[in-house]
């Protein structure tokens, strides 16, 4: 008998070839169904509100599992396993069963009682070979099978080595989540500035219509806890740029949140996260003042029952932009004196004082010093508190706001905000005082963190001892 | 066998068919499906049962047949008085040339290679069983001595399906004895012509024996050996069973279930055959379908069964083995409608 080696390892090298190439349609299917649904997520998230993200993300979870149990359920139904593949390949070269009865001939003889003889013969040549009566057609099936051999290469079965619209469509999914990601930051919203006041934003005025993002945020104490806070602030969790009351507190919502808020962290960066907390505690602010039946451009956080129920000390008014031509509001003072820092940009906590470098005192027309030139403990010091785990290796950013004077010459950048107009009424205290210089921000490592504030907090000294 | 050898023999079996198709067909208008329907019982075997009106050529068609191959042919005309002596044959009392007087047995007409038994429906049971025996055992016994009948030996009954008044129905299980049943239909309109133009001619068309006298038996028998030799997969076997395992109301109706979980397709067939099939066939059934696809694949050149050749000869196989109820006959059901429901089904199953 024509030995049927060759037709043996062709029927593997198709089957190989034929389950490779399912297996890549599979797995660029499916990451084509994931990275195109990571785009639109992404896109989602940037742009969408919190239910509409939510409701997209698990419709497109969802999609994402169905169509990757589709694709395995396709690739298994595709797939030629062993006992399959001679059939498999009959059907596609049209063999008509040529194939499929020698090697199923072939596996029941290997059972059969003429096996012990046909393994004797095997050693014989081949032309010897002697034959069961009911096979006695076998020679020539296996001789049809030999001629027919190129009919059913595999590159004939199985065109190409890898699946191409499955590829594109994977490639065109990536590519539509790299554009996506790279397309982020053009997403990003226009968030009014934050503008961080040691001082008490009482009588801070709002823009007039109701409900319109202000072009600026203030975030200062109140003003009864201005004079004793020391150290970090507490931390209040705050909502995002949700729907408020309406929000659903599901274990699926708060998941679909914190992942449109990571996606927006991690494209926006942090700066859009301080501006979205500071909008979102001056919306509730403006909330409760509105509940509280003021004028909803007032300070907020100034009454007892506000202070009451603010859990964090803090308040926050929205601004018109004093370019605009807004009226600046008198608790601004302290921005004006330089004490207002912008969280985006350290520049800013020394703009003011570098416009007015030539009347370096730490007055704001009252008298007093600013807080925090002396011996008073600026309550804004280390900035807005960090989020990260103290115990990580990841470093935070530790923006120390200290009331201190630039010496820097020459020009300064515009900053939108003049400096303090008044003398300062005790120059002597300034000449005595250190210079400093401006140190904004600084990476230091988390674990270290409770030190540098300890070295970096104002003590209560005694007058007589100060120099 | 070498594959030179087996190569050369299939071309052979399929010339030889050929001519002889050809040969019948040069007196036989039409009727192309049903000669070589009954060409393919012939080489694989096996008997046929024919039914068709009065005057369409059965007798002309075994006739042809015999003709053609060059083998000896008898005809009965099966009435109510035939008795079985009449078919096989007799033990008479000879008086010798010394006047000694010794039983001698006088064989019958079913000693010949082919025999055309017409209207079989119209002997006694006793008389049909025979013929039955004779088929089956390829022997007829007289007076407790058998006597082998000389291969080949083919037998080619045909069924009025009118005029049923006085007529004995073949009983199940001796229409199993068949191999295939072939319905003969009136011819069409341009067979009709053609026959009426042929027959009624001065030259009439004649039949060329395709084998010589001598050798022809062997020579047949030579090619029925080959047609064994053809090789059948184990999952065309598998779906034969299948095949035949459905045609059984019981197995349709007691089941496991497994139809309605493999879909709408095997569960419409089965209900079919479990509200419209008394008996379904027997295993002889199989047998029948696995032997004509032999012959199917040899003429079609291969040295394997495919799964197209069990469909071609599945409805003459199974026609006569599936008996319906009279619910079938009240609905109008015939037995090809349900085994081509069965064949649809079963078709794609794994076996």
């Amino acid at each position: 008998m024509p030995a049927v080696d060759p037709i043996e390892r062709q029927i593997r090298h198709v089957r190989r070839r034929r389950n490779l190439h399912e297996l890549q349609r599979g797995l660029f299917l499916l990451i084509a169904t994931a990275t195109g649904s990571a785009a639109a997520l992404v896109l989602l998230a940037l742009r969408a509100s919190e239910r509409l993200f939510a409701a997209a993300t698990w419709s497109l979870v969802g999609a994402v599992v169905v169509t990757a149990a589709f694709l395995a359920r396709e690739l298994g139904r595709r797939w030629v396993a062993r006992d399959r593949a001679a059939a498999w390949i009959d059907a596609r070269a049209r063999l008509r069963g040529r194939l499929t009865t020698l090697v199923a001939l072939r596996a029941r003889a290997a059972g059969a009682p003429h096996a012990a003889l046909r393994e004797r013969t095997e050693r014989a040549p081949r032309a010897a070979l002697p034959h069961p009566p009911e096979l006695a057609f076998l020679p020539l099936l296996v001789e049809e099978n030999r001629a027919r051999l190129a009919r059913w290469r595999p590159e004939h079965l199985v065109r190409r080595r890898v699946p191409l619209a499955a590829l594109v469509a994977a490639l065109a999914a990536t590519s539509a989540l790299l554009i996506a990601v790279l397309l982020a930051p053009r997403l990003r919203p226009s968030f009014p500035e934050i503008v961080y006041s040691d001082e008490p934003v009482a009588g801070a005025e709002a823009d007039a219509a109701r409900g319109a993002t202000p072009d600026r945020v203030v975030v200062a104490p109140r003003r009864e806890e201005a004079a004793r806070r020391h150290g970090r602030n507490a931390e209040t969790p705050v909502a995002g740029d949700g729907d408020g009351a309406g929000e659903d507190d599901s274990t699926l919502a708060r998941v679909s949140s914190g992942l449109q808020d990571r996606i927006r962290r991690e494209l926006w960066g942090r700066e859009w996260e301080r501006a979205r907390d500071a909008m979102a505690r001056a919306e509730r602010d403006a909330a409760r003042s509105a509940r509280a039946g003021r004028a909803p451009g007032t300070h907020a956080g100034a009454s007892g029952d506000d202070r009451t129920d603010s859990d964090d000390g803090w308040e926050t008014a929205g601004l018109p932009s004093a370019r605009h031509g807004g009226r600046r509001p008198s608790a601004f003072g302290a921005a004006r004196t330089g004490r207002a820092t912008d969280a985006d940009d350290a520049e800013a906590a020394a703009r003011g004082l570098g416009e007015d470098h030539d009347t370096t005192t730490v007055s704001s027309g009252s008298g007093e010093p600013a807080p925090g030139a002396g011996n008073e403990t600026d309550p804004n010091l280390f900035g807005a508190p960090t989020e990260l785990d103290p115990h990580g290796r990841d470093t935070f950013e530790l923006a120390i706001s200290a009331p201190v004077r630039a010496q820097r010459a020459g020009s300064r950048r515009a900053t939108g905000e003049p400096p303090a107009a008044d003398a300062d009424g005790h120059p002597e205290l300034a000449r005595a005082a250190h210079t400093e210089h401006a140190i904004r921000r600084m990476p230091v490592p988390p674990a270290y963190e409770a030190i540098v504030r300890e070295v970096f907090a104002h003590h209560d000294v005694a007058p007589d001892t100060h120099p | 066998m070498t594959p030179r050898v087996a190569s050369a023999a299939i071309t052979d079996f399929q010339a030889t068919f050929a001519a002889v198709r050809r040969e019948i067909a040069k007196v036989v208008i039409g009727h192309e499906r049903v000669v070589e329907t009954i060409l393919t019982a012939f080489f694989a075997g096996g008997h046929v049962l024919i039914e068709g009106v009065p005057g369409t050529g059965k007798t002309l068609i075994v006739r042809s047949l015999a003709e053609a191959l060059n083998l000896s042919f008898n005809r009965i005309q099966f009435t109510v008085d035939l008795m079985p002596a009449d078919i096989t044959g007799t033990r008479i009392i000879n008086e010798g040339v010394d006047g000694r007087r010794e039983f001698v047995f006088v064989p019958g007409p079913v000693f010949a290679h082919l025999l055309l038994a017409d209207e079989i429906n119209r002997a006694t049971p006793k008389t049909q069983s025979a013929l039955l025996e004779a088929m089956a055992e390829q022997q007829v016994t007289a007076a407790g001595t058998s006597y082998p009948l000389a291969p080949p030996f083919f037998v080619l009954a045909t069924l009025n399906p009118i005029e049923m008044e006085g007529t004995y129905q073949l009983p199940e299980a001796q229409l199993d004895r068949f191999l295939f049943k072939v319905l003969l239909e009136y011819p069409s309109q341009a067979e009709l012509e053609r026959i009426v133009s042929t027959t009624t001619s001065a030259e009439l068309a004649t039949v060329s024996p395709v084998l010589d006298r001598e050798h022809a038996p062997a020579r047949v028998e030579e090619l029925k050996r080959l047609v064994r030799h053809v090789l059948v997969a184990p999952d065309v076997e598998g779906y034969v069973a299948s095949l035949v395992r459905m045609t059984v109301p019981a197995a349709a109706r007691g089941g496991d279930g497994a139809g309605a979980a493999r879909g709408g397709r095997r569960a419409g067939a089965e209900e079919d055959v479990a509200r419209y099939v008394a008996y379904g066939s027997s295993p002889r059934g199989g047998q029948a379908l696995v032997l004509g696809a032999k012959v199917m694949a040899l003429l079609d050149g291969r040295p394997h069964v495919t799964f197209e050749d069990i469909d071609r000869v599945a409805l003459a196989a199974l026609r006569h083995r599936v008996v319906l109820n009279f619910a079938a006959e009240a609905a109008g059901i015939d037995a090809a409608h349900v085994i081509e429901g069965v064949l649809a089904a079963a078709r794609r199953l794994p076996a």
